[in-house]
């Protein structure tokens, strides 16, 4: 029998999501006959960074969609708040880690959508999903429907853009002192360049992996199976929220802050990752969002 | 008359995948001369996508007067009436195509 080969990634508590990216090697690359260990080492037992944790699970259930023979290891004996949290949020069950809860599980409504799978074929969303999005987001009504919107165009992007064998990762956790709410959806697939250049729009079939990053939040542009209007919306709708959006795919990453969009490169993930985060104190008037666009309507009633 | 309660199908209904598989049954109820009232209560938002894959097309296949005397919307919410309103001009503008491409 072959020896397992590992894939060792060191989770600091203040590692920042394009340190780990790096760890990470290129689904592409792995050997597809070969047993793989993605052996998550924990360092320090202060913090750990729930986002990270959404990432290692997007990629392991992406590994093992495409066929790859893995398995996840972390050392769960380790007794401190930081892994009881990570516990607590899904990231020990959906890597299909054994783990025993030394507490009782609350209630996580008005804290944290814990992590959870979205189906790849894009067609159930579970009901449940979106009333917990409204029990973490509390009393905020102000800007429920700019987030249901949102959230529910990722979504749909998952199921109709991504190609992803299992579909993505979704995860929602709330900062009461930092007055954020922050949202994200990472899946394991196609990504955004490829999507444009193999999509039936052939206005954008030959664009740069940058340019795609760049254009994917343009007014109307899509790669031909979809209006393209969601990530623009989102990222209008962000922007007057004062929020941050941040989108990851291939080498590049994008973000609006402030309204301003700007890109770089990053280190590599294969599919796409979202972070939206959404001031909970500023208030989204979605007519106005519309309106201020030049979206026509009908008159329905 | 027939009642369509749309929290069957979910609270955030998001994908053209769901919103073709309800297609064939709301297209069959409005093309039967029924009154048709589609029930929003308990539905929290949808997306473009699938407001266009279900009213775009009705209201392309329908046709905008027939649409408006055979249908009627109940407990539907302002944000999920901006984002079916706004879909189905998008579509009008777009006649010809399957999908908004």
């Amino acid at each position: 029998m072959n020896q397992a080969k590992t894939i060792k990634v060191i989770l600091g508590p203040y590692l920042y999501y394009d340190e780990l990216l790096r760890q990470l090697p290129d689904p592409r690359t792995l050997d597809k006959g070969a047993q793989y260990i993605l052996d998550i080492e924990y360092q320090q037992c202060m913090f750990i960074n729930d986002h990270l944790c959404q990432i290692l699970v997007a990629y392991y259930k992406g590994l093992k969609g495409s066929g790859i023979d893995v398995t996840a290891k972390f050392d769960t004996s380790i007794n401190c708040d930081a892994v009881n949290y990570a516990g607590r949020i899904g990231f020990f069950d959906q890597l299909d880690i054994d783990y025993s809860y030394p507490f009782t599980k609350h209630d996580p409504a008005g804290r944290f959508i814990p992590i959870e799978t979205i189906a790849h074929n894009g067609y159930t969303l579970d009901p449940r999903l979106s009333q917990k999005i409204l029990d973490a987001l509390g009393v905020s009504e102000s800007i429920t429907d700019a987030v249901l919107f949102s959230m529910g165009e990722l979504v749909s992007n998952v199921g109709q853009h991504s190609r992803s064998n299992f579909g993505g990762v979704l995860f929602g956790q709330i900062y009461p002192n930092r007055k954020v709410a922050v949202f994200t959806i990472i899946d394991p697939g196609v990504g955004i360049h490829y999507a444009f250049q193999n999509g039936s729009n052939s206005d954008y079939n030959l664009v740069s992996e940058e340019e795609a990053i760049q254009i994917c939040v343009g007014k109307g542009v899509t790669c031909g199976n979809g209006m393209g209007q969601g990530l623009f919306l989102i990222k209008e709708i962000i922007s007057r929220n004062k929020g941050d959006l941040r989108i990851v795919s291939g080498n590049y990453c994008l973000s609006v802050v402030n309204g301003n969009v700007n890109v770089r490169r990053s280190n590599y993930w294969q599919g796409t990752m979202i972070l939206m985060e959404f001031s909970l104190e500023e208030k989204v008037d979605m007519a106005e969002v519309f309106n201020s666009n030049s979206y026509d309507k009908v008159e329905l009633w | 008359m027939v009642v369509i309660s749309f929290k069957q199908y979910g609270t955030l209904l998001a994908t053209r995948a769901l919103a073709r598989d309800i297609y064939p049954d709301i297209a069959c109820k409005i093309q039967n001369d029924t009154m048709v009232i589609l029930d929003w209560e308990g539905v929290q938002m949808v997306t473009l996508s699938f407001s266009d894959e279900i009213f775009g097309l009705l209201f392309k296949n329908v046709g905008f007067t027939d649409f408006k005397q055979r249908t009627h919307f109940t407990n539907i919410t302002p944000g999920i009436s901006l984002v079916l309103s706004t879909a189905i001009s998008m579509r009008t503008k777009h006649p010809l195509g399957e999908t908004v491409d």
